[in-house]
């Protein structure tokens, strides 16, 4: 049953009036929440969508700190010779730090614009379709991002500051 | 023959001085001694080989000399400055500066053109991405490369890479060039013809060249050979002399 109470401030007083006879009234938001809590706590798709996402971290973790892991390890004689020429470790770990934020940033806009292209094409489908992208959801996306790339470039950084330029005289 | 000890050069020529340069490697048992008391001048003006058999100490002594391996023991005064007395950043921006490297593998960039490999050091300096590359292109025609400035180091041969890095080196002026066995990875008459070029077109008298090397090939365009053993300077030939021989 719907009912709209013509002062806002009387919601408590009928709420407490059904509940005396035996019911439940809900406000919109107090509704909303209730179902989100459902489906969260009572149904399991709240774990699967944590443990998804967590999965998801990892690999993307993995993935990422391999990739430029290899690429440094690739690279470290060409980092030696910079060094050999003049280039300061700041410099380099300047370089290192651009390179692995240029790519998250990349990957992030990339990420965030595909979850739109399928939002909106899920939408084109099934015109009931609901599904949001809120700031907080973006936030925390780019903060995934920015750990990802953080521990990433970290591993390379270490690496770097390490080798010294007689090496690269010694092959 | 002139004689392993100190020698007493002329101050305003001398590039580099390095006296009684001691360097160890290791530890307890292990520990080595690569360098022992070495003393020796390079002079501007002059084309100075280091020689010796593999672990003789000479690639760590042009790595000592060029600011690059921190010694144990010892002075080397470069361009008329104590080289290890600097912070390591001054030492790291004197080699940009004021010392060209070019490597035995050359380490290039591959996925840079051959002109941006040669613009490497300005860019490192901050010098305008415009005046870098123009200045590269001018030392690739210096090098006979200035067809190629567009292609990627790959797409180049082996004497044609040696060439880059010595554009590399060369581009920001510098007064010392080292060159760590620059024939290693070519064949026998491109390498004589790139070390003959480096006589020819980079040597001048304001400007040092010290050469490590095992290639007897390349004698004739020495001016002095240093010879090590054991990590000691073993003696110092005029490379004249030499092919006399």
């Amino acid at each position: 049953m719907l009912v709209e109470p013509k002062d806002p401030a009387a919601i408590a007083t009928i709420q407490r009036e059904v509940e005396h006879l035996g019911y439940v009234a809900l406000t919109d938001d107090q509704f909303v929440r209730k179902i989100s809590r459902f489906y969260t706590f009572q149904t399991g798709l709240g774990t699967n969508i944590l443990l998804m996402t967590v999965i998801s971290f990892i690999v993307g973790l993995s993935i990422s700190g391999q990739t430029f892991y290899t690429f440094i390890l690739e690279n470290l004689e060409k980092f030696g010779a910079l060094k050999a020429i003049g280039a300061k470790n700041r410099e380099l770990v300047g370089m290192i730090l651009f390179q692995a934020g240029f790519t998250a940033l990349t990957g992030y806009g990339l990420g965030v614009g595909l979850c739109v292209a399928a939002i909106g094409l899920a939408r084109w489908r099934i015109p009931d379709y609901a599904a949001l992208i809120t700031p907080w959801n973006l936030a925390l996306a780019l903060v995934m991002v920015t750990v990802i790339a953080g521990v990433s470039s970290f591993i390379g950084v270490r690496k770097v500051l390490r080798i010294e330029p007689f090496d690269i005289f010694r092959g | 023959m002139e004689r392993a000890s100190p020698q007493v050069a002329d101050v305003a020529r001398v590039a580099i001085s390095a006296r009684g340069v001691d360097k160890w490697f290791g530890q307890g048992d292990a520990r080595t001694h690569a360098l022992r008391g070495v003393s020796f001048d390079a002079r501007f003006g002059e084309m100075l080989y280091i020689v010796g058999p593999s672990g003789s100490g000479k690639t760590t002594l042009l790595s000592v000399v060029s600011g690059i391996l921190r010694p144990d023991g010892g002075q080397v005064i470069a361009d008329g400055q104590d080289l290890w007395a600097m912070a390591d950043d001054d030492i790291a921006d004197f080699r940009l500066r004021r010392i060209g490297f070019v490597f035995q593998d050359f380490h290039l960039f591959p996925r840079l053109t051959t002109a941006e490999n040669a613009a490497i050091p300005l860019i490192l300096r901050r010098k305008p991405w415009d005046e870098a590359i123009r200045a590269a292109h001018e030392m690739l025609e210096v090098v006979g490369l200035s067809g190629k400035a567009g292609l990627p180091p790959v797409k180049l041969s082996g004497g044609e890479q040696q060439r880059v890095a010595i554009a590399r080196a060369i581009v920001s002026e510098p007064d010392i060039l080292i060159l760590d066995e620059p024939t290693a990875s070519l064949d026998g008459d491109t390498g004589k013809s790139i070390v003959g070029f480096v006589r020819r077109q980079v040597l001048n008298d304001h400007r040092s060249i010290v050469i490590v090397t095992h290639d007897a090939r390349i004698d004739e365009y020495a001016d002095r050979v240093m010879r090590m053993e054991d990590g000691e300077l073993k003696g110092i030939e005029h490379g004249a002399s030499l092919v006399d021989d």
